[in-house]
């Protein structure tokens, strides 16, 4: 009873301290899309990604309900980093929608005007918005409208302390004036976020809070460990809930929240991780001591010292600095490791698959164009006729034969390369019986045994990387080699490898194409995700480079097309491979029939 | 006759009158609806010439362009095609979309493109030297990403070129306003509008908001209809039928234009 009672309470305490209209919210995932579009016409730059903001605390005043609900600490805070703009997840700040949609796009106008220049936040953010509203007066009625309903929703400034409510003021005027607000009262404290504005990169001294410091072990380990899920929290102990008079309750949370001080507890073995491997879930929380975490260090390895060294020997590749505008030469290494596995035949299950994609690719490969004066051919060729009784008639010398009109099978030249990514995060599971591996080489397995049906020549190879020196390509089946239990065993002994260096294993792919003499060259993309390796090669950096090596295939005439099989990675596929140079497959199971059928719709003479 | 309009970007009207008094051909490149077959109608009427215009397609053969036997009343006439009349009558004759056409135009176009300004009728075994005021004009968009269709070095090496892009700003509003009679506030908008969409080629569009499209939009604006709503017919969904594309434009046109 005393359960049922506390729960309600805190129900209707949130409710009343949250401004929270879930009939009204607004999704990111459902804008991703429209908002890019609309950054980029802007003039917001074309190569940012969208992305959803995490959580954070923050440490401005909270109203009286907030304080009572134990809420309003942790928000997401729109901002920019280096190459994304970070949004909140969802807007259900106002009671109507399109409010909440003006936000989103708001923030996005914002984003695109926006220059970091070393302003402080309220001052860049007030220049900003005035540059905006000055380039696109017609936002003027709108932007009013978001300023009054968010106005509605901050303190009255003389229900604060002297000190806040100055702060208050200030904010409220350069709100409603932007640009008016030259100086900035100073305050003991952050002032409540303002949901109109792009919140500040997080300052040095927050960011080394929030950081283990670089000493941290930092040659620790960069095995392979698999990301591990995690979700950010705030320590229930900082959390002075009004509600928690009676301390018996906190039993009901104590499976959820065991502290656990990593700094001092994380052994070198690898107990922590079998620990983890055991929780149904697992939180970090921040407190005041430099927190050590094996899977953040390797997420955040700080550069090593080689990043910049050319290689010596191998199959070298360069890669595209974008901050640079210039290549690095010999950057990348490309290991074509072959492990030779055992010979095995199709699984019984992908036959009758097989056998109808097949039937299909026969057909495309005895696809027929009519052609007129021919010498044989199901019909008369009238037009020639017509032409042969005028010269007749006029007295020209004629050709005995009529001619007809025929439709001879027309010759495909076409070499196809189909380029797999199986990094770790294809380690994932697609649904409670598959791994996206194992998706993965179903496909390769039946596109394998369907594009030999069309007659194509066609090579088929995975890649994974481990940093700059070390990216694998597996050559799962070359040009000119036959189909057979050779390749299909190699499909099969295919395991997930570490990270997704797209740009080097596209170049090295490209090169391999470009080798073959057909006229036309295509070159099938297959990956779970974005661009992403240890030594900064994520983010702006990888997309980049991958944009250029999809470039110079376009220039050497080969075609690239991207089948992506996470929706995720949508928003930077039309920059990387152009609006009508990808598919994102929604359904993994359907995978491996889409990709023949697609492949016979992109090389349809 | 009146001179049909046309707002000159830069010195491409001295030039085409110098590649025709030196009786060179040529090749116009640009993306659709930046006013290339508007520059060729108003070079031929300021020239006093006639206009031979062809559009290309995929189905398009020599013997459409240079003329064919046809039979009327039991008797063979021959027929003068396009190409062929232009070079009879001394006029410009402008094939529009030149990639479009079959591989054997090209073999038509090339005599009559360079220095032997000639066209042989094998058909009826005339060979037709092309007179002075003969001049031939192509066009094609390079834009379109089409791995089969190009024009080939040997075709594009004949010709003088001009590349048409989207037309500046203050060109373009005056374009607007001669064109629709529109006021210049709403010129300014909607190429405001019009270079904002520009700013998503290739990456969300496959072709962008044309002169042609502004011009559109301005008329349904001036004939009375919401700013919205023509735009929204005129610009958008002419654009992508992509519905999170159209989403995104439609916020474009309400932040540029207002509601």
């Amino acid at each position: 009873m005393e359960t049922w009672a506390g729960a309600l309470w805190d129900r209707w305490v949130r409710h009343l301290a949250e401004a929270h209209h879930p009939h009204a919210e607004i999704r990111l995932e459902s804008l991703r899309r429209p908002l890019s579009v609309f950054f980029r016409g802007v003039g917001g730059e074309a190569g940012r990604r969208f992305a959803v903001a995490e959580r954070r605390i923050h440490e401005g005043r909270r109203t009286w309900r907030e304080r009572l609900a134990g809420t309003g600490r942790l928000t997401e805070l729109p901002h920019l980093t280096a190459d994304e703009l970070r949004l909140p997840a969802a807007i259900a700040h106002f009671p109507k929608r399109p409010l909440n949609r003006d936000l989103y796009f708001w923030l996005a106008l914002l984003a695109a005007h926006f220059v970091p220049n070393g302003e402080p936040w309220w001052l860049a953010n007030q220049r900003a918005t005035a540059v905006a509203l000055a380039r696109y007066p017609a936002w003027q009625e709108r932007y009013d409208r978001l300023v009054a309903a968010s106005l509605a929703l901050r303190p009255l400034p003389h229900q604060l302390p002297p000190v806040d409510a100055a702060v208050e003021e200030a904010i409220r005027a350069a709100l409603r004036a932007p640009g008016s607000v030259r100086t900035f009262p100073a305050s003991p404290r952050p002032p409540r976020p303002v949901m109109l504005w792009l919140m500040p990169q997080e300052t040095d001294a927050a960011a080394a809070r929030r950081r283990p410091p670089p000493t941290a072990k930092d040659g620790a380990s960069s095995s392979a460990a698999a990301p591990i899920q995690t979700e950010a929290t705030e320590d229930p102990g900082s959390q002075h809930g009004m509600l928690l008079a009676f301390r018996a309750e906190s039993l009901l949370c104590w499976a959820e929240y065991v502290r656990v001080d990593r700094s001092l507890e994380d052994a070198e073995g690898d107990e922590a991780g079998r620990a983890a491997a055991q929780l149904e879930r697992l939180a970090l929380a921040e407190d005041s001591d430099p927190v050590a975490s094996r899977v953040r260090m390797d997420l955040e390895r700080p550069p090593a010292a080689d990043a910049d060294e050319r290689l010596r020997e191998g199959i070298l590749l360069p890669e595209w600095d974008y901050r640079r505008g210039q290549y690095r030469p010999d950057h990348c290494r490309i290991d074509l490791p072959r492990d030779e596995a055992m010979p095995a035949p199709l699984p019984g299950q992908l036959r009758p698959l097989t056998q109808r994609l097949r039937a299909e690719l026969e057909r495309i490969r005895s696809e027929r164009r009519p052609q007129a004066g021919q010498p044989e051919g199901d019909a008369l060729d009238l037009d020639d006729w017509v032409r042969r009784h005028a010269e007749l008639r006029s007295g020209c010398p004629v050709s005995a034969q009529p001619r007809y009109i025929d439709t001879p099978r027309t010759a495909r030249d076409l070499s196809c390369l189909l380029l797999a990514d199986v990094s770790l995060s294809t380690d994932a599971h697609a649904d409670d019986a598959h791994r996206v591996i194992d998706v993965i080489r179903d496909a390769l397995l039946v596109f394998t045994e369907a594009i030999e049906a069309a007659g194509d020549a066609l090579a088929v190879a995975a890649f994974s990387s481990l940093g700059h020196a070390h990216v694998r390509y597996h050559r799962l089946k070359d040009f000119g080699e036959r189909n057979g239990p050779a390749v299909r065993g190699r499909i099969l002994a295919l395991r997930p490898g570490d990270y997704t260096r797209l740009g080097a294993a596209i170049r090295h792919a490209a090169d391999r194409l470009a080798a073959t003499a057909s006229r036309q060259k295509l070159l099938l993309v297959l990956t779970d995700g974005k661009p992403h390796d240890i030594d900064h090669y994520d983010g702006r950096y990888g997309i980049e480079d991958t944009r250029r090596a999809l470039f110079e295939c376009r220039r050497r005439g080969i075609r690239p097309f991207c089948v992506a099989i996470d929706r995720e990675a949508a928003d930077v596929l039309p920059y990387l491979f152009g609006h009508d140079g990808h598919v994102v497959v929604q359904r993994l199971g359907e995978l491996a029939a889409r990709l023949p059928r697609l492949y016979a719709e992109l090389t349809r003479p | 006759m009146t001179l049909p309009a046309y707002e000159p970007a830069s010195d491409e009207v001295e030039l085409f009158e110098h590649a025709w008094r030196n009786r060179l051909p040529v090749l116009i490149k640009g993306p659709t609806g930046v006013g290339k077959t508007r520059f060729v109608t108003h070079m031929a009427a300021r020239l006093g010439l006639p206009l031979f215009s062809v559009a290309c397609h995929d189905d398009l053969t020599a013997a459409d362009l240079v003329g064919r036997h046809l039979v009327q009343n039991g008797q063979t006439v021959w027929q003068d095609g396009p190409l062929t009349r232009a070079v009879r009558e001394g006029g410009i004759c402008y094939l529009d979309e030149i990639v479009e056409a079959r591989k054997d135009v090209t073999v038509v176009i090339h005599p009559l493109a360079d220095h032997r300004r000639t066209l042989p009728l094998e058909r009826t075994g005339e060979l037709l030297a092309a007179p002075p005021e003969f001049m031939l004009v192509v066009s094609y968009n390079p834009g379109y990403q089409n791995f089969l269709k190009g024009l080939k070095p040997s075709t594009r090496q004949r010709f003088v070129a001009l590349r048409f892009g989207f037309p500046d700003e203050a060109r373009e509003i005056r374009i607007l306003q001669r064109e629709t009679g529109c006021d210049a506030l709403l010129a300014r908008r909607l190429v405001a509008l019009g270079n904002a969409i520009r700013r998503l080629d290739g990456v969300d569009l496959e072709e962008v908001a044309s002169t042609r499209l502004l011009v559109y939009a301005a008329l349904l604006i001036r004939g009375g209809l919401p700013v919205l709503a023509a735009c929204r017919a005129a610009l958008v969904e002419a654009l992508s039928d992509d519905a999170e594309v159209t989403a995104g434009l439609e916020e474009l046109v309400r932040t540029v234009l207002g509601e």
